[in-house]
């Protein structure tokens, strides 16, 4: 008999019953009482004292859980109702003895069930954790001892297990991984053990990689090299040979490729597990890979016991804040990895991404030291995108100022100082320049003088308040948003400001002249160079202006502004030169003729008064100035419109053709010169649009006109040589046009539109028309006479109303008893020309040839002849 | 020569990007813009219709909308036997390269005023015989004249020397266009470009380092999407993405970061991309050219003990990235220069071009000559003449084509061989290896490479000769590490009964054309086995085929 140990029985007997179900104790009373086979009665005795012992003091004992106490109380309980039960055959071996065959004999059904349902759950893997095997009990209310629980997993071919928390990344980057899996799958290579060293079957690699028989260099850099080395002999094969290259690089890169493989054998085992693929089929799917079956079957053992953890936890979840720059993130999410193993993998990738962003800080510092500000921001820009959820490193990436600009240079523009320099290439748009000025050196911060330009734009600005005549400094400083200004970058300059504006005029003998000068001007001289003279100082009236009487008619002026310098000296800037040229008083424009021409355009014609430019303003009203009267510019802009158009000379006339609306205007010619506008003369002038499409349709010694009126036309004007008339729409409407008696001759009829305005006529273009004489009539009669034997006669006699110059004729004889309607039609007997006489009748003579009636003789006219020829009575023409 | 303008041109015809040149009258390479005023042309082609095809940035754009008739990187597949068919119609990897040819060609004339027929082309370094035959081939079914195949880092240090002049340097030429990358090493003379040794990867370029950005960026926008919705459906959008990402890391090596409006699927974001994310996502792809350059390194040491490198320029407008000068100058202590990436090839290539006809001419017009005195003579008459069809002058000339070119070899070759080094061999099955005669980086022409081999069998009657070229970018002697040449075997029969280890002599030259010849000699009869290979994709009847059919395409920008 051994002897009783109360710590081993609680572990062994107790505690196991610590999540006990069932409400019945197991009723396994030998393992409860501890007895053991072949004890006498006085050891059974002594026995049963010490396990009552050890329950009582159990099921009191404050230094034990409450769930232990309960238990040793149920044992208490069941005891007693065992003993009144059984009584004093509770105390002797042979009970015991008794008790324990007959449990034997029951139990047996219990652990075949128990055999039955761990096959069928964990047969396929043959293995069951024992998380999943107590809770299998648990739920079968399976009261078995452990030797029993053990025979119904050697029954059922069950092994315990301890699953593998095997690698759940790759260690390469999420893109690189997938390229290697694809680039297997091209490959047609199951596994990265089957790139590295061929079909390898059985062989293993969940805790160390191991195959029968060994390969060399294992899962290691050497391993790559070699593989490499083999398939670089080959061709057609460059799916393996990407998929070592990346393995080469990993393997560098300090990346485990075991793990590396395991992840890859495991990755779409996971996901088909998480699909509710059965145990079987992944298996079948690691077995086809080479891997060990022994290993395959730990491998699902140990997926299915993986716990279901979120996407974004773990190692994997550090890689992917990781991959986001979220490197903060990353190291508190490390810290709650309970792993060890993922936990050091997560402490590797956050270390190295760590260690990334410490050296571009430190390459950032050292390069703002010597000054490359440029290079410090990218340096900061990169490790910003490595950690962007650093606030000090964000912050840091603030204070870097930026490049300095380059090249700074100053000159004199205007009455200012035109400060300009380059910006480097990595100035953004939003790059912001402050330019400063202060007197005697270049500026040293940004707040070390007068702000003159502050903000981003273009690299040039121009200080208009510039002081003049002392050494003046200015620096430009670059900074972006309010991040930290760079440094400074100038130049000096003494402002020297020539005077600006000058305006001269010179009018007969008279030179006035003003401009404009810097304040701080102390003086100006001026100098003025004639013929045979130069260099003779003009009076000024103040430093702005002078009036002085000159002889000739072209001088030439120069203007010096002088400055007092901080040391007492005077300095002068640039001479300005101008001519001055005499000319004579402006004269108005005395005369304007206004015709209307095709366009509606306007013809404007006045005499050039002298070299003076002439401008004609058209305006509803009247100019409200007098014949000669100067006017401001500012006062004649406001006058109407200029006109504008084509120019041309004749002599001294000139004329400008221009278009202009229809209407009524006022045009006004205005003479320009530097002292100012002379008004000139002033013309009333109205275009209106002229009709269209005019005909003319003779009725007899009368014609009739027909046109298209404008729109705005009432009346128009007809005129030709000899008369005229006026005719309004409603008479054109009523006569059916416009009749007129011109005589018989052609002539020229001229049609204007009129249109009526307040304060005159607007007329438009005439539009003439030729009408064309009236056509003189002849008349002829006919005489036949036939002979019997022998050709007849015919006798033409023609006369003319009015006389008529070599007149055509064609007398033509036709058979038959259709008249002929053309020479044409019939035989052609005599053609002359004759000059008919108003009052003198033209006679012709033909034969005739014999004919049988009946036939015809007629005259005709040849095409185009300018004459009526008027036919006798058809009697006459027909000879029956 | 007829007496018209001479105008010969150099092509850059790019994986992402070509370029055409010719030199103008004052010696210097000019490129000629394409309608859209630009000096490049996407190399990206887009089948309209049976009758129209459209090259350039508009079928680029075009394959926003009609992505399943755009093709592009057709650079890639030359030398293989893909093939794509629109309208009925089948082309290959060298037809539609030939109709990027032909849009080239027009827009060189519309901008010369000259007609395109004289050509030179520019292939990578590390292309093999198939790939250049496979572009030769191209520029004959454009219509083209191609007088020669020029490697691109040889175009580019030859546009760097007439240039800036350097006198004799050793120079890397590391190119990283847009979807092959080079490492060349180059020494340049006034009188000489010789290659001495190159290396490289046909699948690595910036069209890579676009598809880790296009993959990044729409993971990045997939998380902004609902669930439920499938962003793979939306072809315009994973099209778009294509040009944006492209956009985005040009941007990248101007900006230190760029933000990037992504919309599809009925969202839109912006996703903020770094610098410094896009050099962590391409890293291994970087790695891999700091790889390559080692191993260029390590082969010019034991080629040339004593050789260092005098100058590093980079080619290929994907070498414009500043991760790539900064890696250099990390692991080398190089400073690398950056001369005319884009255009450094194709300017090369015009060089080359102009310098390859002076030198037929004068050539021919020795080959012609009675004697020395009047060959000498002939060859500055032709000079003359060319200068004065040209308009270059005659010094200008002279020296262009003084100089020599030299390339290596690329790619081993060897003959396939039984495995006798076991000793049980004779009990198991014939195992095979290639025996490399030639090897990659031998200068070029190779001259004579002997081996003698031997019978393995008693009494063998007949002898079988099989011809391989290194497939992978090193050599290896495993026949999985080589490839087969198509024409490239043969045997020599009705031998007599032979005994084991009858010695079988065997030569093998590859000439500066890159033509293979092979003489197997059985010793005993002296029967002789020739076979030359000029390895191609197509044969004659199919380039003639294709050509008819590209003729008849009307071809646009």
């Amino acid at each position: 008999m051994s002897r009783f140990d109360p710590r081993a029985y609680e572990d062994a007997v107790v505690k196991p019953l610590r999540r006990w179900s069932s409400r019945e104790l197991p009723d396994d009373l030998v393992t409860r009482y501890a007895v053991e086979p072949g004890m006498t009665d006085a050891q059974l005795a002594n026995r049963l004292v010490e396990v009552r012992a050890l329950w009582n003091k159990g099921a009191t004992s404050t230094g034990k859980a409450a769930a232990i106490r309960g238990i040793y109380k149920a044992f208490l309980t069941a005891d007693v109702e065992l003993k009144a039960r059984e009584g004093a055959d509770l105390d002797t071996a042979a009970w015991w003895r008794r008790f324990a065959a007959r449990r034997a004999s029951s139990r047996q059904g219990e652990v075949d069930d128990l055999a039955q349902t761990l096959r069928a759950t964990f047969g396929t893997l043959g293995l069951v954790a024992a998380g999943q095997l107590e809770a299998t009990m648990r739920a079968m209310s399976a009261s078995l001892a452990p030797d029993e629980v053990d025979k119904a997993l050697l029954a059922a071919g069950i092994r315990r297990e301890v699953p593998l928390d095997l690698p759940k990344t790759s260690g390469l980057q999420d893109t690189v991984y997938r390229t290697l899996r694809a680039r297997l799958a091209d490959a047609r290579m199951g596994s990265v053990v089957e790139l590295l060293h061929g079909e390898t079957p059985g062989f293993r690699i969940l805790r160390s990689f191991s195959t029968t028989p060994p390969s060399t260099g294992g899962l290691g850099l050497a391993a790559v090299e070699q593989a490499i080395d083999r398939a670089n002999r080959r061709s057609g094969n460059q799916a393996d040979r990407e998929a070592l290259g990346i393995l080469a690089s990993a393997a560098r890169g300090d990346v485990d490729l075991r793990a590396l493989a395991v992840f890859h054998l495991l990755d779409e085992i996971r996901q088909n597990h998480a699909h509710g693929v059965p145990d079987a089929a992944l298996l079948r799917q690691l077995r086809t890979s080479g891997l060990d079956d022994a290993e395959a079957r730990l491998a699902v053992f140990s997926v299915r016991n993986e716990t279901a953890v979120p996407r974004a936890s773990g190692v994997t979840g550090v890689g992917e804040l990781l991959a986001d720059g979220k490197l903060v993130a990353a190291r508190q999410l490390m810290a709650t990895i309970g792993s060890s193993e993922d936990a050091a993998a997560a402490r590797a990738l956050v270390d190295r991404q760590t260690e990334q962003v410490v050296a571009l800080r430190v390459a950032a510092r050292e390069s703002l030291r010597t000054g490359a500000e440029a290079e410090a921001y990218h340096q900061l820009r990169q490790a910003a995108v490595l950690a962007v959820d650093d606030e000090d490193l964000a912050a840091e990436l603030r204070r870097v100022p930026p490049a300095p600009v380059l090249e700074v240079s100053t000159a004199q523009e205007g009455m200012g100082v035109r400060v300009s320099w380059r910006t480097p290439a990595d100035h953004s748009d939003e790059t912001g320049y402050r330019v400063v000025r202060r007197p005697d050196r270049v500026p040293r911060d940004p707040d070390d003088g007068v702000p003159v330009r502050d903000g981003p734009g273009a690299a040039v600005t121009v200080d208009g308040k510039a002081p003049a005549g002392i050494t003046v400094g200015y620096a430009v400083f670059a900074r972006v948003a309010d991040g930290a200004w760079s440094r400074p970058v100038g130049g000096v300059i003494v402002p020297l400001p020539p005077v600006q504006d000058v305006r001269i005029t010179h009018e007969g003998a008279v030179v006035n002249a003003q401009w404009k000068v810097h304040p701080e001007t102390a003086e100006v001289e001026v100098t003025r160079q004639s013929p045979g003279h130069s260099g003779v100082p003009v009076r000024l009236t103040g430093r702005t202006s002078f009036t002085e009487h000159v002889v000739g008619d072209e001088h030439g002026y120069s203007f010096v502004a002088r400055y007092r310098r901080s040391d007492g000296s005077m300095g002068s800037s640039p001479a300005v030169l101008v001519r001055s040229t005499g000319v004579e008083r402006l004269a108005p424009v005395p005369a304007l003729r206004i015709t209307a021409v095709a366009g509606p355009r306007v013809a404007i014609t006045w005499r050039k008064p002298g070299p003076a430019e002439v401008t004609i303003r058209r305006a509803t009203a009247p100019a409200p100035w007098g014949f000669g009267e100067t006017v401001s510019t500012a006062a004649l802009v406001e006058h109407g419109e200029e006109v504008r158009g084509d120019l041309g000379d004749d002599g001294e006339w000139r004329t400008l053709t221009a278009a202009v609306p229809t209407g009524l205007f006022h045009y006004t010619a205005f003479t320009h010169g530097p002292a100012g506008v002379l008004r000139g003369q002033e013309d009333v002038f109205g275009v209106a649009l002229p009709v269209t499409a005019v005909a003319a349709r003779r009725l007899g010694d009368r014609h009739v006109l027909s046109w298209t009126w404008p729109e705005d036309a009432g009346t128009a004007e007809v005129s030709w040589p000899g008369g005229s008339r006026r005719i309004t729409r409603a008479q054109y409407r009523d006569e059916g046009g416009c009749g007129l008696d011109c005589g018989s001759g052609q002539t020229v009829v001229s049609v204007v539109g009129v249109v009526a305005s307040a304060g005159g006529e607007c007329r438009s273009v005439p539009v003439e028309v030729v009408v064309a004489g009236r056509v003189p009539a002849v008349r002829y009669t006919v005489a036949v006479s036939r002979r019997l034997f022998g050709a007849g006669q015919v006798r033409v006699r023609l006369t003319a109303d009015t006389p008529v110059a070599r007149c055509s004729v064609v007398l033509v004889v036709a058979p038959g008893r259709v008249m002929p309607l053309r020479a044409d039609q019939g035989q052609v007997l005599l053609r002359e020309t004759r000059d008919i006489g108003a009052a003198e009748p033209v006679e012709l003579v033909a034969e005739l040839p014999r004919l049988r009636p009946p036939f015809w003789v007629r005259c005709f006219l040849p095409d185009g002849e300018p004459v009526r020829l008027v036919d006798p009575p058809t009697a006459q023409l027909k000879v029956p | 020569m007829t007496e018209t303008n001479l105008r010969v041109f150099g092509i850059d015809l790019g994986t992402t990007y070509s370029a055409i040149a010719h030199v103008d009258e004052t010696g210097r390479p000019t490129v000629c813009r394409n309608t859209d005023s630009l000096e490049t042309t996407p190399s990206v082609v887009y089948f309209e219709n049976e009758s129209n095809v459209v090259v350039g940035s508009v079928a680029k754009n075009t394959a926003i909308t009609h992505p399943d008739r755009v093709v592009s990187l057709i650079k890639r597949e030359m030398g293989s036997a893909a093939n794509y068919r629109f309208d009925d119609v089948d082309h290959t990897p060298e037809s539609i390269s030939a109709l990027i040819l032909k849009q080239l060609a027009q827009d060189a004339a519309e901008h010369t005023g000259s007609a395109v027929s004289q050509v030179v082309i520019t292939v990578p370094a590390y292309f093999g015989m198939l790939e250049r035959d496979a572009t030769k081939n191209a520029g004959r079914i454009a219509g083209l004249d191609v007088i020669g195949i020029v490697p691109e880092p040889v175009a580019a240090a030859l546009h760097y020397e007439a240039t800036t002049h350097p006198g004799e340097r050793t120079i890397l030429v590391y190119d990283l266009g847009g979807g092959t990358f080079d490492t060349t090493v180059i020494r340049v003379s006034a009188t000489e470009i010789s290659v001495v040794c190159t290396d490289g990867d046909d699948r690595l370029g910036g069209a890579d380092w676009d598809a880790r950005l296009r993959d990044h960026l729409f993971e990045r926008f997939a998380q902004q999407v609902p669930p439920g919705v499938d962003l793979e459906d939306d072809e315009e959008f994973l099209q778009s993405l294509v040009t944006i990402s492209e956009d985005t890391k040009k941007q990248l090596s101007r900006a230190e970061s760029r933000p990037v409006a992504l919309r599809g699927a009925g969202a839109s974001a912006r996703i903020d991309v770094t610098r410094a994310q896009f050099e962590d996502l391409t890293k291994d792809l970087l790695d891999k050219t700091v790889d390559i350059v080692r191993r260029t390194l390590a082969t010019l040491t034991e080629k040339e003990p004593d050789t260092r490198i005098d100058d590093v320029l980079l080619v290929g407008g994907s070498s414009s990235m500043p991760a790539v000068a900064q890696r250099l100058r990390a692991e080398f202590g190089w400073e690398p220069r950056l001369h005319d990436p884009h255009l450094a090839v194709a300017k090369g290539a015009a060089l080359f071009a102009l310098g390859r006809v002076v030198h037929r001419e004068v050539d021919q017009a020795r080959a012609e000559a009675a004697d020395p005195v009047s060959a000498d003579a002939a060859a500055a008459a032709a000079v003359d003449t060319v200068a004065a069809r040209t308009g270059i002058s005659v010094q200008t000339l002279e020296s262009l084509s003084a100089k020599d070119t030299h390339n290596v070899l690329p790619k081993a070759f060897g003959v396939k061989l039984v495995d006798t080094s076991a000793p049980d061999w004779r009990d198991k099955p014939p195992s095979y290896y290639v025996e490399h005669l030639v090897h990659a980086n031998d200068r070029l022409p190779t001259g004579d490479r002997t081996m003698t081999a031997g019978t393995v069998r008693e009494n063998q009657t007949e002898i079988e000769i099989e011809l391989y070229e290194q497939s992978g970018v090193v050599a290896g002697p495993g026949l999985e590490e080589n490839k087969a040449l198509t024409d490239g075997a043969g045997a020599i029969t009705g031998l007599p009964r032979l005994p084991l280890g009858a010695p079988v002599d065997i030569r093998m030259e590859v000439d500066e054309e890159g033509l293979l010849r092979l003489a197997a000699t059985e010793r005993s009869t002296g029967k002789e086995l020739t076979i030359e290979v000029r390895v191609s994709v197509l044969g004659a009847e199919q380039v003639a085929e294709a050509t008819r059919v590209i003729s008849g395409l009307t071809v646009s920008s």
